[in-house]
C-alpha cells in the first residue's frame, strides 16, 4: 500500500489544489484527533498513522508548523503539562473556534465525497 | 542518546526566535524526536539506523520555511558599531517610559523633586506674564508700536515730561512735516446728571484724531471723525466699556441717545472696546477737543500730546522737525517759550517706564529662586545616580556607550521638569491672581494690568524655562553619574560609594544654594528694611481715621467767589456738628491724593525772580481747621482763622522745604512772597512738610493760602471723627445734598487708603522678594540637609567605629555639624559678597536705608546660622543614636 504523507513534502512545485487539499485533509484530521480530549504532538502523529493503517503519516517537520498555525488561528489552544516522573508535555485542546471549524470541514468533505461517487461510484464507506 | 535538541536549537537559529519562544519549541520538537526515537527502537531498529531515520524525518528546510512568517522574528540583524537611526527614535521613546517607571517607582522624591522645579519655575512664570505684558506691550493699540509721545522740555527746571501749552501744539500740528497727525487730550471732569445726585466723572477731552491715530474703532457705534470739528456737531461723546455696563445697563440702544453732560446736552456716538483705557487711568467718556483758532495761549500748559509720525519717519527726524519747530517760536513768544523744546518719545516705552526700572532686578531675583531649586533637583539627581551607579557601570561595560546613559538620565530629568513645568504653571496663575488684587485705584495708573494673565507667550516661556531646568538638573548627575570606574565599583562591596567628583559636585550645589540664598535674603531684607522705614515715615500727616471726599462747585450758580465761599461756610457748619467728627477742612488738594496744584513764585521777600527764572511751588487753599483735619503739624506762628477773609491782607503758610529752599537761616514769619498772580502774601506760620507724590521724593517746596481768599471749585472735603464708617459717610453726604443737592460728591476714600495705594508697589516688590527668598531659604534648608543626611548614611560605619572606640554624642555632633556648617560658611561668603555688588541695583528704590545696611546683614546671617544648625542638627541627631553594634555591621 502506498503511504501519503500529509503536507508538501517531496514535490518540487505541487499545484495548489494539492497543496490545499493536502493542508485542509490534515489540518481536519488534527482537529478531529483532538476534539474529545487534549493530545500531544508525538500522539497526534502517532494516532493518524495508526488509524489509517500507515496510510497517512504526519512527521514532525510538516507538523509543528501545522499545529503553530492552528494555534494561532486561535482553533487549538496549547499548554504545558506536568505529570510526576513524566517529562512536561505540550498538549493541545480544540477551542470552541476550533469545533466550527472542525463541522464545516466535515460537511466540506462529506460533499465532496458524496460528489466523487456520484461522478466515480467512489464510495467512501 | 543523540542530543535532539542541538539540533533543533542549530536549525531554529537561522528564525531568530525570542528566547523563550524558541526554548519551547527546542523542548517540544526535542520530546518529539526522542518518542519518535524510542519507538523507532521497540520496533527493532539499531540505534544508529533509529537516529538516522529519526533525523532523517526532521527535514529542517522545510520545517524553517513553514516557521518562517508564522513565528515573530525577535531582532532585525543590528551591524555593529553604529545604531541605526530607527532604534534611535525608537530609544527615545524607551528612555521617556523608563524615565516614567522610575519616576513612579520613587514617587515620594519624585513628588518633592517636581514640587521644587514647580516653584522655581512658577515664579519665573509670574514675573515673566506680568512684566512681560507690562514692560513691552500693555495697550492694545494697533499703531502702539508706531506712536509717540509728545512733550515740552525745560533743560533749566528739569521738565523733560512738561504737558503742552494749546498755542505752540496749534504750530506743531500746523507746520509739522513728519507726522501723519499729532492729536491732544486734555483731561477734565463731566458731571454727568442724574435724577437724584449728580455724578462726576473723570473723562477726556481728545481731538477728533484720537482714535484713528490709535488705530482703535469703536465697539458699538462710531468714533470722531474730522467732520465733527464743525460747529453744533461736536457735542457728542464715546464712552467707555464699564460706564457703558454701569451707568446704562449695557444698552445696546445706546447710540444715538442724548445725555446731560456740564449742563449741556450730548449724543452718544459710540462705546469703545473693553479692554481700551487710554489715555491711563480712570477717563471714563470722550468728548471732542475743538481746536480754536483764536486759542494761541502758551502760558497753559495743559495738553497731552500723541502723534502718528509717518511711516519711514525715525525718532530722531520726528524730534528734529517738532524741535526745528519749537526753536522759531522760542525766538517769536520769548515771554512764554524761552528754553522750552520738544522731547519725542516712544509712547509705550514712555508709558511703561515705571515697570522698566523694576524689570532687571526682579528677572534676576526670580532667576536666582530658579538656580537654587536646580541645584536643589540636580543634587537629589545625583544623589539617585549614585545610588544607580553600579547599573550604570554595567550597563557601560555590556556596551552601551556613555552618551546613550547621559540620555536616559536626561530623560528622566526632562521629564520630571515637564511636570514641574505644569505645577509652575498652575502657581503663575495663582500668583498672577494675587498680583491682580492689587487695589484698583492704584493699577490703573500701570497700563495693562487688567489684562496681566497666562497667555500664549507665556506658555511658550514656561515650556522654554521647564526645558532649561530640566537640562540645567539633569546636566551635573548626567555628566557625573556616567563617569564610573566599572573595577573599583564592582571590587567594593559595600553600599553604593559617591565618587569623588560626584560629591564634590553635591558640596558645590550646597553651596551654591546657600550663595543664591544669601543674596536674595539680602535683597529682600534690605527692600523690607526700607519699606518698614516708609511705613514709620513721616508724611506730615496723620491719616487714622480720616476721610476724604472731592465735591465740584460747577456751573453758573458758583460762578462768583463769594457763592464758593458760602457752601464752603455751610458745609463744613454741618459737618462739623455730626456726632464723633473732631476736625473738618476743606482743601484744594490733598497729600498724596493725585492731583496737584503748582504755581511759579515771583518775589520773596526783597528777591525778585526774572521772568523765565520762576520757581515752582506746590500750591494749596485751605480752610482754618483743615491742617487739624489732615494732621499736619504746624512748626511756627499761626495757622489761618475766620478772620483771613476776602478784602483782609493776603496771608500765607508755607513749609519747612520752602523755608529751607528760599529763606535759609532768615525769618520766615513776617516775609512777604508774591505769586505769578501777583497776589501779596504775608507768611504768617511755618508747617511740616508732607508727602504730595512719591513717599521717596523729597518734600516739595509748599505755599497754602486760605480758601476764603481763594475760594476754588474743585475740592477735597477732608473730615477727621472717632472712627469711620458707612454711616459716617452717609451722614456727610447728606450733608452736602442739604446744603446744595447739585453738588456732586465723588471719591470718597479713607486717607489711609491713599497711603495704601502709594506704598502698595513698594510693598508688592517687598513681598514678592521676600517671597522668593524664603522659598529659596527653605530650598537651600532641605539641600543642607539632604548632604549631611546622605553623608551620614555613607558614613555610618565610620561613625559607628567611633562611637564603639568611645567617642561622645558631642564629637560625633561635632563632626556631623561640622561637615554642613563648612558648606554654609563657604557658600555664605560667596553670597555676601554678591549680594554687597547686587543690592547696589536696589539702591533708586531704597528709603532710609542703605544698600549695605549692617543691621539687615546681620539678621540674614543670624537667619542662615539658625536655618542650617537646624537643617544639620536632624541628621547629625540620627547620627548621635546610632547603635554601634548595628552600624559596624551596616555595609
Amino acid at each position: 500500500m502506498a503511504k501519503v504523507y500529509m503536507a508538501i513534502p517531496h514535490m518540487k512545485t505541487p499545484s495548489i489544489l494539492d497543496r490545499e487539499v493536502k493542508r485542509g485533509s490534515a489540518e481536519m484530521l488534527i482537529l478531529a484527533l483532538i476534539e474529545d480530549r487534549p493530545r500531544h504532538g508525538y500522539e497526534i502523529a502517532k494516532l493518524i498513522e495508526q488509524r489509517s493503517d500507515g496510510v497517512l503519516q504526519f512527521h514532525v517537520a510538516s507538523l509543528y508548523p501545522l499545529l503553530y498555525r492552528l494555534e494561532k488561528r486561535g482553533l487549538i489552544q496549547g499548554h504545558w503539562v506536568e505529570r510526576p516522573s513524566q517529562r512536561r508535555r505540550r498538549f493541545y485542546k480544540l477551542t470552541k473556534a476550533g469545533q466550527e471549524i472542525l463541522k464545516e470541514h466535515r460537511r466540506t468533505w462529506k460533499a465532496f465525497f458524496a460528489a466523487l461517487d456520484r461522478v466515480a461510484g467512489i464510495n467512501p464507506a | 542518546m543523540h542530543d535532539w535538541k542541538n539540533e533543533i536549537r542549530e536549525a531554529l537559529l537561522q528564525l531568530s526566535l525570542r528566547p523563550v519562544r524558541e526554548a519551547e519549541i527546542v523542548e517540544e520538537l526535542g520530546q518529539h524526536l526522542e518518542d519518535r526515537y524510542e519507538d523507532l527502537l521497540l520496533q527493532g531498529y539499531a540505534e544508529e539506523e533509529a537516529v538516522q531515520k529519526t533525523l532523517s524525518e526532521f527535514r529542517q528546510n522545510e520545517m524553517i520555511r513553514d516557521l518562517r512568517g508564522l513565528e515573530r522574528t525577535y531582532l532585525e540583524p543590528v551591524e555593529l558599531g553604529q545604531e541605526p537611526r530607527s532604534s534611535q527614535t525608537a530609544g527615545l521613546w524607551q528612555d521617556l517610559r523608563y524615565a516614567f517607571r522610575m519616576l513612579l517607582s520613587q514617587f515620594g522624591v519624585s513628588l518633592i523633586v517636581i514640587i521644587t522645579m514647580g516653584l522655581g519655575i512658577g515664579v519665573n512664570t509670574t514675573i515673566f506674564s506680568s512684566v512681560e505684558l507690562l514692560a513691552f506691550r500693555p495697550f492694545d493699540f494697533p499703531n502702539q508700536e508706531r506712536l509717540v509721545s509728545v512733550f515740552e522740555q525745560q533743560r533749566e527746571t528739569g521738565i523733560v515730561r512738561g504737558s503742552v501749552a494749546p498755542g505752540n501744539f496749534a504750530d506743531w500740528r500746523e507746520q509739522n512735516q513728519t507726522f501723519e497727525d499729532l492729536v491732544a487730550i486734555k483731561s477734565s471732569y463731566f458731571d454727568l446728571a442724574n435724577a437724584s445726585q449728580p455724578e462726576r466723572l473723570p473723562g477726556h477731552f481728545v481731538s477728533t484724531g484720537f482714535f484713528n491715530t490709535l488705530g482703535t474703532p469703536a465697539a458699538l457705534g462710531r468714533t470722531f471723525s474730522a467732520e465733527d470739528n464743525a460747529p453744533g456737531r461736536n457735542h457728542i461723546v464715546v464712552l467707555s466699556d464699564g460706564l457703558w455696563r454701569t451707568r446704562f445697563g449695557a444698552d445696546p440702544q445706546i447710540v444715538g441717545r442724548s445725555v446731560k453732560l456740564n449742563e449741556d446736552t450730548y449724543t452718544v456716538v459710540g462705546v469703545m472696546p473693553k479692554d481700551f483705557r487710554y489715555p491711563v487711568g480712570d477717563g471714563q467718556l470722550w468728548a471732542p477737543l475743538v481746536p480754536d483758532p483764536s486759542d494761541r495761549s502758551r502760558r497753559d500748559h495743559i495738553l497731552q500730546v500723541v502723534g502718528l509720525p509717518r511711516s519711514g519717519v525715525s525718532l530722531t527726524q520726528a524730534n528734529e522737525d517738532l524741535n526745528r519747530i519749537a526753536v522759531s517760536l522760542q525766538s517769536e513768544y520769548p515771554d512764554t517759550n524761552r528754553g522750552r523744546e520738544v522731547r519725542v518719545a516712544p509712547l509705550v516705552k514712555d508709558a511703561t517706564r515705571g515697570v522698566r526700572v523694576a524689570v532687571p532686578f526682579m528677572f534676576i531675583s526670580v532667576f536666582l529662586v530658579l538656580l537654587v531649586a536646580c541645584a536643589n533637583v540636580a543634587n537629589v539627581l545625583l544623589v539617585r545616580a549614585a545610588a544607580r551607579q553600579r547599573d550604570i557601570a554595567i550597563r557601560l561595560a555590556l556596551g552601551a556607550s556613555r552618551g546613550r546613559v547621559m540620555r536616559q538620565l536626561f530623560a528622566h530629568s526632562l521629564l520630571l521638569s515637564g511636570f514641574g513645568g505644569c505645577v509652575g504653571l498652575v502657581l503663575a496663575y495663582l500668583g498672577v491672581k494675587a498680583l491682580r488684587t492689587m487695589p484698583q485705584d492704584f493699577s490703573m495708573f500701570i497700563p495693562g494690568w487688567s489684562k496681566m494673565g497666562i497667555d500664549q507667550t507665556a506658555l511658550a516661556f514656561t515650556v522654554a524655562v521647564s526645558v532649561l531646568t530640566g537640562i540645567l538638573c539633569g546636566l551635573i548627575p548626567a555628566l557625573i553619574g556616567t563617569r564610573v570606574e566599572l573595577n573599583q565599583l564592582l571590587k567594593d562591596d559595600g553600599p553604593s560609594v559617591l565618587g569623588k567628583s560626584s560629591s564634590r559636585a553635591t558640596r558645590w550645589l550646597v553651596i551654591s544654594e546657600v550663595a543664591f540664598s544669601v543674596i536674595l535674603l539680602a535683597g529682600a531684607g534690605t527692600l523690607f528694611r526700607s519699606f518698614q522705614q516708609l511705613l514709620h515715615a513721616d508724611f506730615g500727616i496723620e491719616a487714622t481715621n480720616v476721610l476724604t471726599m472731592q465735591l465740584s462747585l460747577s456751573g453758573e450758580r458758583y460762578a462768583a467767589a463769594p457763592s464758593r465761599h458760602n457752601f464752603a461756610d455751610a458745609l463744613i457748619g454741618k459737618v462739623s456738628a455730626l456726632q464723633g467728627v473732631t476736625g473738618v477742612g476743606l482743601a484744594s488738594t490733598v497729600p498724596l491724593g493725585y492731583s496737584y496744584n503748582r504755581r511759579e513764585v515771583a518775589r520773596i521777600g526783597s528777591t525778585v525772580f526774572a521772568d523765565d527764572r520762576r520757581p515752582f511751588v506746590t500750591f494749596r487753599t485751605i480752610t482754618p481747621r483743615y491742617l487739624e483735619a489732615i494732621g499736619t503739624p504746624l512748626r511756627q506762628g499761626r495757622a489761618f482763622t475766620e478772620q483771613d477773609r476776602e478784602g483782609t491782607p493776603g496771608v500765607a503758610l508755607v513749609n519747612e522745604a520752602f523755608s529751607k529752599q528760599f529763606m535759609a537761616g532768615r525769618q520766615v514769619i513776617g516775609e512777604n512772597l508774591v505769586l505769578n498772580n501777583g497776589q501779596r502774601y504775608e507768611v504768617v506760620g511755618l508747617l511740616a512738610n508732607v508727602i504730595n507724590d512719591d513717599m521717596d521724593e523729597r518734600a516739595d517746596a509748599e505755599v497754602y493760602v486760605p480758601y476764603a481768599q481763594e475760594p476754588v471749585r474743585d475740592m477735597f472735603l477732608v473730615t477727621r471723627s472717632d472712627y469711620t464708617s458707612d454711616a459716617l459717610v452717609q451722614a456727610i453726604r447728606g450733608e452736602v445734598s442739604a446744603v446744595d443737592p447739585s453738588v456732586p460728591v465723588f471719591k470718597v476714600k479713607p486717607l489711609q487708603q491713599y497711603v495704601d495705594e502709594r506704598l502698595s508697589a513698594k510693598k508688592m516688590a517687598a513681598y514678592s522678594l521676600a517671597v522668593g527668598a524664603l522659598i529659596a531659604l527653605l530650598l537651600a534648608a532641605v539641600g543642607i540637609y539632604s548632604v549631611v543626611a546622605y553623608s551620614v548614611t555613607q558614613r555610618t560605619h565610620e561613625i559607628g567605629l567611633r562611637i564603639a572606640l568611645g567617642a561622645s554624642s558631642g564629637d560625633i555632633l561635632k563632626l556631623v555639624v561640622g561637615t554642613g556648617l563648612r558648606l554654609v560658611l563657604i557658600g555664605g561668603a560667596i553670597g555676601l559678597a554678591g549680594a554687597l555688588v547686587l543690592t547696589q541695583l536696589l539702591s533708586g528704590l531704597l528709603v532710609g536705608v542703605s544698600a549695605r545696611d549692617p543691621f539687615t546683614l546681620a539678621v540674614i546671617i543670624s537667619i542662615l546660622a539658625a536655618v542650617s544648625l537646624l537643617a544639620c542638627y536632624l541628621p547629625a541627631r540620627r547620627a548621635m543614636k546610632l547603635d554601634p553594634l548595628n552600624a559596624l555591621r551596616y555595609q
